[in-house]
This record gives structure tokens, C-alpha cells and sequence, in this order.
């Protein structure tokens, strides 16, 4: 068992990683995922969804991307949902995000800028895509 | 229908934020064979005709769902307890917020099990929409307490991964501490 924190202690780790937590992208952009928390989420299983994109994310050292959560989105059909609001990419919504979709969207869309297929139900106009 | 008591408390969060609430206190103890869970809000609050169909689930708050009639959370919360043999209550008054309760046996075959305590904090506490939530967790004669006000002056903010993983740690230490101490009681 890991030793009890102290809010001191969260300073000092804050303090050591302070670096990589004010890092962003060369332009001060940076991406920003938000994951669904409505009922309809939570029962899908959204608290999973988010807790496996944390993993990749920490998993593939992408410490500055933002995390976020709101409410039911209107898409109760196909929860869990996430938005990615990536830089120089059209913001997109994912349904049915469950944690292996979850780590795909790290490493599909946030570092290799491309869409995951059959998973969108806010698909970007192809023209936009195409002046990437 | 939810999965975990987590889910539960999460439900009953996101109902107080969807209410506009700034301040949110979460409380969960865990004693005499019972977990007592309560969420207590400073939001708008409903009238008593509002609260009298909190349980319809082809009712829900308006505004909420445009163009939509379906309200499930609380409708889950009285069934967990029905099916449980717990009880739940609501408190609610226009302007003065709202208070929650729900009490569930915690050896009841179809109570649901708490979950991932520690993640469940961690996403509410970075979660809330800007709103002042607390934790306030018991066990027996043990507990903490941990408020979003606290962690976003100790790291800064609370939606990079960096700090959020590290809102995870602090939040996981105290909930193993806390398995700790019972173990040394019992």
C-alpha cells in the first residue's frame, strides 16, 4: 500500500511535474477531450471510459491534454460519448466509447490525427478533413 | 441502470450541477451493516409538485432534455432501494437546494458494491462544473474529508491528465489508508 498523501505532498508532486503539466503544443494549442456524464453515460459506463482515456493518455506521456466532463449531449443511443477538440481538426463526437475505443482515440486521433471509423456520430464535412 | 454505488452518487451529482448548484457535499458512511449515502446541493431546489414526480421516469426537469420525457435517475435511486429493502429520501425547496439520502443493507444480495471509490472522487471532484464539491467519507470510526477548493490550490487546475492523475493518487491514498486503519481495528 502506497503511503497516506498529505496536500503537501500533492504540492511537491505538483511541483516536480510542473514542467510537463504547463507543456503544450508548439502553437499553445492543445487538445481537449470531453467525456459525457448524464445518466445515460454513467450507465453505459462512462466513469470506465473515462478512466481508460486518463490511462492512455498518461500511458503515452500526453500530460497536457485536457480532460473534461459534461452532461448528456442528446446521443443517449449510443453512450458513452466523447468529444475531441484537437487542434487544426473539426471537433468530433464518438459513441459508443468503451475503453478499447477509448485507447484508440489516444493513439488514433490524438497523436496520429486520423478519425476511427464506425465510432462517429458527429463527422466532420469530408471537405474539412480534406484541407488538413 | 447503474452498475455501482459510484454510479449512483455520480447520478445524483449531475443532477445538483444540471440544477445550477455551486456547492455540492457528498457523503458516504459505511457503518452498522448500512451505507448511508447523501448529496446535498444549494441549487435552485424544486416545489413540492416537482418533487412528488422525481421517480416518474417520463418525467424530468424542463429544459434538461430539449424535446425529451425521460428522467431516469432518480427513478433508478427508488429502485435500488426498494429492491434492496433500503429506504432513500428527498429534501427540497425552491432556492434552498436539495438533499438526497439513500440507505441501502450493505449485506443485501442485490445492493450494488461501491466500486472504484478513489476514481469516483477524483472524476467528481475535477468534474462539477466549477461548483465547490466536498467528499466526506466515513467508515466506522475513521474518515476524510476532501473538497475540489483544496486540490485545485495544491495543483493548479484539474482537467490536464498530469494533475488529474495526481488528484487520483491523493484521493486513493486516503481511501487506503482508510481500508488500512479497519484492518488494524478488526
Amino acid at each position: 500500500m502506497s503511503k497516506k498523501l498529505t496536500l503537501d505532498d500533492l504540492r511537491a508532486l505538483r511541483n516536480k511535474s510542473r514542467a510537463a503539466l504547463e507543456q503544450r503544443t508548439p502553437e499553445g494549442k492543445t487538445v481537449e477531450i470531453i467525456v459525457g456524464m448524464g445518466t445515460c453515460g454513467i450507465a453505459a459506463g462512462a466513469k470506465e471510459t473515462f478512466d481508460a482515456l486518463l490511462e492512455a493518455l498518461a500511458a503515452n506521456q500526453l500530460d497536457q491534454v485536457l480532460v473534461k466532463q459534461t452532461g448528456c449531449m442528446g446521443l443517449c443511443h449510443s453512450e458513452p460519448t466523447v468529444e475531441v477538440r484537437a487542434p487544426d481538426m473539426p471537433p468530433v463526437i464518438y459513441g459508443h466509447v468503451d475503453a478499447q475505443v477509448a485507447d484508440r482515440i489516444v493513439t488514433q486521433h490524438v497523436m496520429a490525427g486520423t478519425l476511427i471509423e464506425n465510432h462517429i456520430f458527429d463527422r466532420p464535412a469530408g471537405d474539412i478533413m480534406a484541407r488538413r | 441502470m447503474h452498475a455501482t454505488l459510484g454510479d449512483y452518487l455520480s447520478e445524483l451529482v449531475q443532477n445538483a450541477l444540471e440544477a445550477e448548484a455551486d456547492a455540492v457535499t457528498v457523503r458516504l458512511d459505511e457503518t452498522d451493516g448500512f451505507y448511508r449515502m447523501e448529496v446535498t446541493d444549494n441549487g435552485r431546489g424544486m416545489t413540492a409538485a416537482q418533487v412528488a414526480r422525481v421517480t416518474d421516469p417520463f418525467v424530468t426537469a424542463p429544459g434538461k432534455h430539449p424535446g425529451r420525457r425521460v428522467g431516469l435517475g432518480l427513478a433508478f435511486v427508488r429502485q435500488v432501494a426498494e429492491q434492496t429493502g433500503g429506504t432513500w429520501t428527498i429534501d427540497s425547496a425552491p432556492g434552498a437546494g436539495t438533499r438526497v439520502g439513500l440507505t441501502l443493507p450493505r449485506a443485501h444480495w442485490d445492493t450494488p458494491p461501491l466500486g472504484d471509490l478513489p476514481g469516483v472522487w477524483r472524476q467528481l471532484l475535477a468534474g462539477g462544473g466549477g461548483a465547490a464539491v466536498t467528499i466526506e467519507r466515513r467508515r466506522g470510526a475513521a474518515g476524510y474529508r476532501v473538497t475540489r477548493g483544496e486540490l485545485l490550490e495544491a495543483l493548479g487546475e484539474l482537467e490536464s491528465v498530469g494533475a488529474l492523475r495526481l488528484a487520483g493518487e491523493y484521493v486513493r491514498s486516503l481511501e487506503d489508508a482508510l481500508e488500512a486503519r479497519e484492518g488494524m481495528e478488526t
